[in-house]
């Protein structure tokens, strides 16, 4: 059940009070967009590097510790990273190492450490968007944003229903675990605990069936149809939230500019590591 | 006041699979009345409020708000649904949006009423109920009888003329249901009619001016609270029991003392209590 408590913490995590948490939702959500989108077209190492530090400070005012947002980052890493691992084998170029067959390429090594510079900065951008702002928040911040009234409403009643879900699954496991069933327990035969695993699946199916039905009952007596809109609360954007997204912006050109204009005292950091 | 408000005639339901779930059902629900629908576990208590807002469509006979014979057509159902107000029992079936506020603006904006407008029918259902400190919250977080009160204001925002609510009382806290009596008590003043379905006889006993006995489907008895509490025989058959200023009324007729056992109001047998010229020694209690 860790994972699921673990959802809940985060939900808990990003209800903080904290200058960040405390910025609109839409601002927050373009400005790690924007943070992603840029790392993403750099091909030099001084982009991602200026920006990490940038979200670091970020994280620091928004106070999260760095220990915990490493580790979520550690947990979301492996899904880009077993690309990655790949990448200093692959590529042709000069050749740096061998051992029998296996060769490892400056083009491919470089390619690598970019991609990485690239997934930290993005992952980092992901963590302080999610340790900040509850999901229903960004939902919102979406749906703001002007996306399809029927992708807004899908979405929403997930969120709605993603805690319902886990409500009703802690509370079978809670009752299994009262009358002391453990998955790993060598007490009853395998076959039989992996059957109640099974009932207990089958049963989540049943309730969101049923779950579904009563709240489309509900919704149709509030009259809901298929003209319905979604209430949307008009929220004015604050001076910080322009500061904040401001800031963003500028920092982004100034590096842009400093790349351009002094590429060749950079070295190392300057130099186009992308393979394309 | 006596207009009918809301009159079902003869209606009988039967599930798809052939269970006759309502028989006969004859209900008169009058303006501006506050009427409880007692019943046992599994009476047809749910079946039938889903029959007042035309969710669910009888096998036969008919329902009449105001007077004019309920459509199925689209049209006429979002108007009845305007009109006829459900809070269902489990609030989790009701809140689905990611915050209060946004749960209580569902309803508005399906009426297709404007921003301001909803945005100030959401401010005044919550101030009703209570909650208005709750509007950012995500449903989820509440308790229950929190919950159930944000239901409450979803309905009223979406201002009926008439309330159903079914089992609003079941599994709040004393405080919790108090709270629940005193918006429904404060609607009914304000003209609301109000329907409820409930098996806690002492708040029924407490709330009702009218309440119907409905047991597997079929209505039992109807009468004001002084008539159906009264009548330990029919509560009996419908699996009910009476309320304990019933007992003691019944109790002390059956040692022979001369008294009403209609009046079971609190403060009537209190009353009735005085009357028996009793002499109830006064000790020194400080």
């Amino acid at each position: 059940m860790a994972d699921i408590t673990k959802a809940l913490n985060l939900d808990e995590l990003a209800s903080k009070d904290s200058p960040i948490h405390n910025l609109d939702g839409r601002i927050k959500l373009i400005s790690a967009v924007l943070a992603i989108v840029v790392v993403a077209f750099s091909n030099n190492l001084f982009i991602p590097i200026v920006m990490e530090i940038y979200l670091l400070i970020i994280l620091k005012i928004a106070k999260l510790s760095y220990l915990n947002s490493f580790k979520r980052l550690l947990l979301l890493l492996p899904f880009g990273g077993a690309i990655i691992i790949f990448q200093p084998f692959i590529h042709p170029g000069n050749i740096l190492w061998r051992y029998s067959w296996i060769t490892v390429t400056d083009v491919g090594l470089n390619w690598a450490i970019l991609l990485l510079a690239r997934m930290t900065v993005s992952l980092t951008a992901i963590v302080i968007l999610s340790s900040t702002s509850p999901m229903q928040e960004i939902v919102e911040s979406l749906r703001k944003l002007k996306m399809p009234k029927d992708l807004a409403m899908i979405l929403s009643i997930m969120v709605r229903f993603l805690f319902i879900f886990i409500d009703e699954l802690s509370t079978i496991r809670k009752s299994q675990k009262s009358r002391n069933f453990h998955i790993h327990s060598k007490i009853t035969p395998y076959k039989w605990r992996v059957r109640q695993v099974g009932y207990t699946i089958a049963m989540m199916f049943v309730k969101s069936y049923e779950q579904g039905e009563r709240i489309y009952k509900s919704m149709i007596s509030r009259g809901f149809s298929d003209k319905s809109n979604i209430y949307n609360e008009k929220k004015q954007l604050l001076r910080s939230d322009y500061i904040y997204i401001i800031t963003m912006i500028l920092l982004i050109i100034i590096i842009e500019v400093i790349l351009i204009k002094y590429s060749n005292q950079l070295g190392y950091l300057g130099e186009n590591l992308s393979i394309n | 006041m006596n207009k009918v408000h809301l009159s079902t005639k003869n209606l009988s339901y039967t599930y798809p699979d052939g269970t006759q779930a309502l028989k006969n059902i004859n209900i008169t629900i009058y303006k501006g009345k506050k009427v409880a629908i007692l019943g046992p576990n599994g009476a047809g208590k749910s079946t039938l409020f889903s029959h007042f807002n035309g969710l669910t469509e009888a096998t036969s006979g008919e329902i009449e708000i105001d007077g004019k014979k309920m459509e199925y057509d689209k049209e006429s159902l979002l108007k009845i649904r305007q009109q006829v107000g459900i809070v269902f029992q489990n609030p989790n079936d009701q809140l689905f949006a990611p915050t209060v506020k946004e749960d209580v603006a569902f309803g508005p904006m399906n009426l297709g009423l404007d921003y301001e407008e909803v945005k100030r029918r959401v401010k005044e259902s919550l101030t009703m109920v209570g909650m208005e400190e709750y509007s950012d919250k995500t449903p989820h977080h509440l308790s229950g009888g929190q919950q159930k009160r944000v239901a409450i204001a979803g309905i009223i925002a979406m201002r009926p003329n008439i309330m159903i609510l079914d089992e609003p009382t079941a599994g709040l806290d004393p405080e919790g249901v108090k709270k629940i009596l005193d918006i429904l008590n404060k609607l009914n003043e304000d003209g609301m009619s109000i329907v409820i379905s409930s098996h806690d006889i002492e708040m029924v006993n407490e709330f009702a001016d009218e309440i119907y006995v409905l047991n597997k489907g079929e209505i039992l008895a109807n009468g004001d609270k002084h008539e159906i509490f009264s009548n330990k025989e029919l509560l009996k058959k419908a699996h009910l029991k009476a309320p304990v200023t019933t007992e003691i009324l019944h109790g002390l007729k059956e040692k022979g003392y001369n008294i009403n056992t209609k009046r079971i109001g609190l403060n009537e047998v209190i009353e009735e209590l005085e009357q028996l010229n009793v002499t109830i020694k006064k000790e020194n209690i400080d």
